[in-house]
């Protein structure tokens, strides 16, 4: 597939941006272990979606905020130890998977009750699809007494970073995000905006997939509900304490351009 | 008086009676018979003439008595008997109350009740012809004395009046003897229950009533005082509880009493540790005597703290020692207030927030740097959720009000914060809770060698410039020192075997800051495996102090290691809740974690009664601070005592166990603090304890002679109330009634056989006038 002048000026502009961009400390913390990463969650016989897009999260992030990020990939099984060394998780997925097995489900019902959180997104397909069907039955199998609900929008998820007023993505098919809490802590949150591909761009720097319906505004806020979701989970209810209440309410005033 | 045989009085008695016992029923049928015969007798008597009639009835009537008498068997009875005097118990008040003079250079209570006696003196004989008198002072117990000795002068030093239970302890005295009375000389001050339930005006209730009806004798009141002549101001009584919450609002309920004054403004003090923290107006008003304030107030420290409430003196005011009241109240922690300041968002700084966020006893304030000057800035800061860092509110105007400071991988050097850091010295040094944690903006590489905080880290650090030298990356295991295994902060578990299992259990972690070494006085508490060019084992976690206060260098970014990753290793994350909350714990200076520590076994002590001050001595380690000189020093604070009765002082040396005990007596009234001093690994330590001496008396805090107390004891128990211008022989007191019968003597009248003759020949009469006049 050829590419079009557009593109490749788009790509050597994005590829450009990320030099000059780039933090001077890009490795940061004393402790590689300690750098924020995404780890994407991967589950027996469901292909990953949207690869190397928690990557480009993690540049945003080292770009936008002072966390210290690595930018390389980690896969993580949910039978595994190593699942608790990375406590952001990415499930990122179109198709339809197998129910999990004993061994994941108690493995991956801790890690989350002790301080995980697993971010999933169905990529665009559609709600009642395969992956969202096995997804839903996948978190019955984990939390049974605790089924998805919709994310208030006036969750703290919402002001962890950026002010938004509803979750984005590369689309914007459902106007909340959905989630479990345990503890007044947010474990699960499920997006079906495909926020990945929203971040995702080629080896070039492209954007691999269009916005739709909007424009690259949709984008941006798609990469800040993204830095926000990173934000939540180092974090937690941070912007909830009464300190920065006044201060938040006074600017939520503002609105975003081209909101629905 | 006299608790001794009682002077008899003999007498002879003659006494009509009848010896035949018929009982009150018996006698109304022998009556009623009587009447019957009689009364048949006079049935058929109508048509004679009136004289007839008369002699009939009057034969019929004599023979009938006759009879009866004959039945009945009348005597005259002789007693020789002797009258048992009653008794009648004396009660003279000699409560601290009576000390009082109703005006300036007039005679005390005390002095007019014992001019009142001797008044009495001479005529006690006649009394004693008729009553036992017996003779008692009185305040909080019964006294047996003499009548002339109180009548020479008696000390009025009792510290409280309980006038209920000395008339009942009198009347117990007399036992099965009969009482003729009690005679109550008194101010009618009583702080027993009669004062607190007696309300002027009132009748008692029925529980004081019934217990006064069992005296069973009346009370005569003598009254001895002046209402309205007493000038004089009291705290009254002081509401407290006798603990609070540091930083929550604590109130006092105070009761004045203001007798003899009646208008103007007085300021009511309430101090703390002797400066003044609150001044009260209280606005006098005619007619009114008592007055209640509130003081609201926030304590600032943790500690038994002393508190006084003090009123200004009156002119022409004579008590002074009852304008003042003298309290502790221990201020307790609720909540560690925490702030937790972070340089960037991160793993470590994530897992202690919620930690932090989670203990029920921590407040929680945390700033987070989200964003650096390094950061792409293209987006409106409306569109952010993001506050300035209030840096100098926090470091200069609320550090204060905070038990524990975390800097945790925080770089000041962008936040224009180098001014607020002799803060940050000054807040430790003044007993303030440092922990600063590494990182990659922390220690040197947060540019903190040669700043004020550096000068109270546990820790030195090398100089910025020897970046890279300032880390040691890779994983290692923790180890704890010696030290690190008795101290308080890592006691995982109560067992320190099973504390120790659990620290070797929990994951490596990864990174070090570097330090060049440790300052004197810190202890090394756990240690990473040298470096692979040698040398020493590099500390990782650092416990030591500066001033007042404690710091602890945490040289990694990775105990949250020991939370979520421990936790895949089959771990417990309560040893990093353990660790943590042990943390603060020692940061605060827990009082069970202080090196040394004086207490005693009360807040309160009578004067001559045993103080024992018990001094726990342990050193940085926590080890038994053996052999240590200790010095102790105790003073009165504010006291009303001369300044050399209210200082002493002694040395003593701890034991095998670091442990020394003082014991002294409690000594003059007021608040005493013991404060001991000594030296632990070459540090000076300092502990202070406070008590109060003396008995709080109620004595001196109502002053005001109760004359309608009085009263209502003497109408309640059927007595009668008096002043002192009433002599003690005028008081109605019961005559004795009881009688000791010796010989007795009966003479019938009745029984001579003539009697029955004369009955018999007079119904013989009746019988032939009746045939006579045709009856028959």
């Amino acid at each position: 597939m050829g590419l079009t002048r557009r593109q490749v000026l788009g790509g050597l502009l994005g590829a450009a941006g990320s030099l000059l961009l780039l933090p001077a400390r890009p490795l940061q913390a004393i402790g590689p272990g300690s750098l924020f990463r995404v780890a994407r969650l991967q589950l027996p016989g469901l292909p990953p979606a949207r690869p190397g897009a928690e990557r480009r999260l993690v540049w945003e992030l080292l770009k936008r905020t002072s966390v210290a990020g690595d930018l390389d990939e980690v896969t993580v099984t949910p039978e595994s130890a190593a699942l608790y060394d990375h406590p952001f998780l990415l499930l990122a997925g179109e198709e339809a998977f197998p129910p999990l097995t004993a061994a994941a489900v108690t493995n991956l019902e801790r890690f989350l009750r002790l301080g995980g959180l697993l971010c999933v997104d169905s990529c665009g397909t559609p709600e009642g699809g395969g992956f969202d069907r096995s997804l839903r039955q996948a978190l019955r199998q984990l939390f049974p007494q605790h089924p998805l609900r919709p994310v208030g929008a006036d969750h703290t998820l919402y002001r962890s970073f950026y002010l938004l007023d509803r979750p984005y993505g590369r689309l914007l098919a459902k106007s909340y995000l959905e989630g479990i809490e345990l503890d007044g802590r947010l474990v699960v949150v499920y997006s079906q905006n495909d926020l990945p591909g929203a971040w995702a761009r080629d080896p070039l720097g492209s954007w691999l997939y269009p916005v739709e319906p909007g424009d690259e505004r949709q984008r941006e806020m798609a990469l800040r509900t993204g830095v926000n979701l990173a934000m939540y989970a180092l974090c937690l209810d941070y912007k909830k304490d009464q300190v920065h209440v006044e201060t938040l309410l006074r600017q939520r005033r503002w609105r975003p351009q081209g909101r629905e | 008086m006299d608790e001794v045989p009682a002077t008899l009085t003999a007498l002879t008695e003659t006494e009509a009676v009848f010896e035949v016992g018929l009982g009150p029923g018996g006698l109304s049928l022998v009556a009623l018979g009587a009447l019957l015969v009689i009364g048949l007798g006079l049935l058929n008597v109508r048509r004679l003439p009136l004289r007839r009639r008369l002699l009939l009835a009057g034969l019929r009537t004599s023979a009938v008595l006759l009879v009866v008498g004959l039945l009945l068997q009348p005597a005259l009875q002789r007693r020789e008997v002797t009258r048992i005097r009653n008794r009648v118990p004396v009660l003279v008040d000699a409560s601290a109350s009576m000390a009082l003079r109703d005006r300036p250079g007039s005679p005390s209570r005390a002095e007019l009740a014992a001019r009142w006696l001797t008044e009495q003196l001479p005529a006690l004989p006649a009394l004693t012809a008729r009553h036992q008198l017996s003779f008692y002072r009185f305040g909080e117990r019964l006294h047996p004395a003499e009548a002339a000795a109180l009548a020479t002068g008696y000390p009025a030093d009792e510290q409280a009046s309980r006038l209920l239970e000395a008339l009942e302890e009198a009347a117990g005295k007399a036992g099965e003897e009969e009482l003729g009375g009690i005679v109550l000389l008194s101010d009618g001050l009583d702080n027993g229950l009669l004062g607190r339930r007696a309300i002027q005006g009132q009748p008692l209730d029925a529980e004081l009533e019934e217990r006064l009806r069992l005296l069973g004798a009346p009370v005569h009141t003598v009254f001895v005082g002046e209402v309205g002549g007493l000038v004089d101001l009291a705290v009254q009584r002081v509401i407290h509880d006798d603990f609070a919450f540091v930083r929550n609002v604590l109130d006092l309920d105070v009761d004045v009493l203001a007798t003899g004054v009646s208008e103007g403004t007085v300021q009511v003090l309430l101090s703390e540790e002797g400066r003044p923290l609150q001044t009260r107006p209280l606005e006098l008003e005619p007619g009114r005597s008592r007055y209640r304030l509130r003081f609201s107030f926030t304590p600032a420290q943790v500690g038994r703290h002393h508190y006084r409430v003090s009123l200004p003196h009156l002119r022409g005011e004579t008590i002074l020692d009852n304008n003042r009241q003298d309290f502790l109240i221990n201020i307790l922690r609720d909540r560690i207030r925490v702030l937790q300041v972070s340089g960037r968002p991160s793993w470590d700084q994530r897992f202690l927030r919620d930690f932090l966020k989670k203990s029920p006893n921590v407040d929680l304030i945390s700033f987070f740097i989200l964003r650096t000057a390094t950061n792409l800035h293209l987006v409106p800061s409306s569109e952010l959720s993001l506050i300035p860092f209030p840096a100098q509110e926090l470091f200069e105007k609320e550090l204060g009000s905070f038990d524990v400071v975390i800097f945790q991988n925080f770089d000041y050097r962008p936040y224009q914060m180098r001014r607020f850091l002799p803060f940050v010295r000054d807040y430790v040094q003044r007993g303030g809770g440092l922990a600063m944690i590494g990182g990659e903006l922390s220690f040197s590489a947060g540019g903190y060698p040669g700043t004020p905080v550096e000068a109270v880290l546990p820790v030195a650090l090398p100089p910025v410039s020897a970046e890279p030298e300032l880390f040691a990356l890779g994983r290692f295991p923790l180890r704890l020192t010696e030290a690190g295994r008795r101290h308080p902060l890592l006691a995982l578990s109560p067992d320190r075997t099973a504390s120790q299992r659990a620290w070797s259990r929990l994951p490596e972690l990864e990174g070090l800051n570097r330090v060049l070494g440790i300052v004197p006085g810190a202890v090394v508490l756990a240690t990473a495996p040298p470096p692979a060019t040698g040398g020493e084992p590099l500390p990782v976690l650092v416990a030591g102090s500066a001033g007042q206060g404690r710091t602890l260098a945490v040289l990694t970014d990775s105990t949250w290691r020991w939370a979520l990753p421990s936790a895949g290793q089959g771990g417990d994350l309560r040893h990093y809740a353990r660790f943590w909350g042990n943390t603060l714990r020692w940061l605060i200076q827990d009082p069970e974690q202080k090196l040394l520590a004086v207490s005693t076994d009360r807040d309160r002590y009578p004067e001559q009664e045993e103080v024992r001050a018990e001094i726990t001595a342990v050193d940085a380690s926590y080890r038994p601070a053996v052999g240590v000189p200790l010095q102790l020093t105790r003073r009165l604070e504010g006291g009303a005592s001369p300044p050399e009765a209210t200082v002493s002082s002694t040395t003593l040396t701890t034991d095998d166990e670091g442990r020394a005990v003082w014991t002294f007596p409690a000594g003059a009234p007021g608040v005493w603090r013991i404060v001991v001093t000594g030296t632990l690994d070459s540090r000076p330590q300092e502990d202070q304890a406070l008590y109060l001496a003396g008995v709080a008396s109620p004595e001196l805090q109502d002053v005001v002679p109760r004359e309608d107390l009085l009263t209502t004891l003497a109408s309640t128990t059927r007595g009668t109330s008096h002043r002192l211008d009433t002599d003690l022989a005028a008081l109605s007191l019961r005559p004795p009634r009881t009688l000791r019968v010796h010989r007795q003597q009966s003479q019938p009248l009745w029984n001579h056989p003539g009697t029955l003759l004369v009955a018999v020949a007079l119904l013989g009469l009746e019988w032939w006038l009746r045939r006579r006049w045709g009856l028959l």
